[in-house]
């Protein structure tokens, strides 16, 4: 998972065209995960637990998977992949969208595109987004901006990392 | 949702607006952060162990970023069931329209610092714009709240801009 956004991000950082997207994880929802993420914030919506009421009155085909909870997980899969490549980041302001409907059981594909940094090189925007495997179509899109401590100098740090361990 | 003309549509959205500021103050406590982290499925030592957070420079367990959605909802959404819209949805977080389905729009965050537990955070909400709009499923009103997460020198956690979309 780390390869591709490792190039990736030394690749933008130090000022080349960014790969295209990289896929950074895969995920099938499951009624647990949606119960579990309702009841941790006292969430009372009923499509995410109520399967009769989400099929049967509202019209989906399962339980949907909450937006957020989306956002969240496109949010720390990204993290994540910058925690493999040893750089320090914090998140400090972060905008996302729904465009479709995700349920349980649609496997959903977690991807990343970059952005360019930021002009004073301490901080980057990532748009990071999921899609439903099936289709193609996006579910949900993530404009995560991070704060990274000298941002060139670590991207220099951890290309001479990788040369030296190559 | 009933189709409203215009001057109607104004006149009730802007008396529900303007009487919808809501404020709660609450400590967010360790099981708080810990119970998100694992609905979320994060396992970073920071946002379970206090050991390790202390290590890492907080007072105690620190929330994941998004921690301020789950902190909404519990503070916001806590009303007695018969508030509460048949889909789940607490009527105060409705205009005063027929609705049969509310959905989420865009959410802008700015993060200005972790959650930690321990924090005591006043929490308030207000209705920053409306509007109306027609698509092809019928008429739908867009309401743009405002959520800002501060301690109590007003200085602030994060603010959230979050959109409601009513159909």
């Amino acid at each position: 998972m780390s390869g591709p956004l490792r190039r990736w991000f030394a690749l933008e950082l130090a000022g080349h065209e960014p790969e295209p997207e990289a896929v950074l994880a895969r995920r099938t929802y499951a009624p647990l995960e949606l119960f579990l993420f309702s009841a941790a914030g006292w969430h009372p919506h009923r499509i995410h637990y109520d399967h009769p009421y989400a099929t049967g009155v509202e019209g989906h085909d399962a339980l949907v998977v909450h937006g957020p909870l989306q956002a969240v997980h496109a949010v720390d899969t990204l993290l994540d992949a910058l925690d493999a490549l040893d750089v320090p980041v914090t998140v400090r302001s972060l905008t996302y969208r729904h465009h479709a409907l995700l349920t349980v059981g649609q496997e959903a594909v977690v991807k990343a595109r970059s952005e360019p940094v930021d002009e004073d090189g301490s901080s980057a925007t990532f748009e990071v987004w999921m899609e439903r495997a099936g289709d193609g179509e996006r579910t949900t899109t993530v404009m995560v901006t991070v704060v990274v401590p000298d941002a060139r100098t670590t991207a220099a740090g951890a290309a001479n990392e990788r040369g030296n361990t190559a | 949702m009933a189709d409203l003309d215009a001057a109607t549509f104004e006149r009730v959205m802007e008396e529900w607006a303007s009487s919808s500021v809501l404020s709660f103050d609450v400590r967010v406590d360790r099981k708080d952060i810990v119970r998100f982290a694992v609905a979320t499925g994060n396992r970073r030592a920071v946002h379970h162990d206090p050991i390790a957070a202390r290590a890492a420079g907080f007072a105690d367990v620190v929330a994941p970023p998004m921690f301020y959605v789950a902190l909404r909802t519990s503070v916001f959404n806590l009303v007695p069931m018969d508030e509460l819209h048949p889909e789940g949805t607490p009527l105060r977080d409705a205009p005063p329209l027929a609705f049969t389905q509310a959905m989420a729009g865009e959410t802008v965050a700015a993060l200005h610092r972790p959650f930690v537990a321990g924090d005591h955070v006043r929490c308030t909400r207000r209705v920053e714009s409306y509007e109306q709009k027609s698509g092809r499923s019928g008429v739908l009103t867009f309401v743009r709240f405002e959520y800002r997460y501060a301690d109590a020198a007003g200085e602030p956690f994060a603010v959230e801009h979050f959109t409601r979309i009513f159909r």
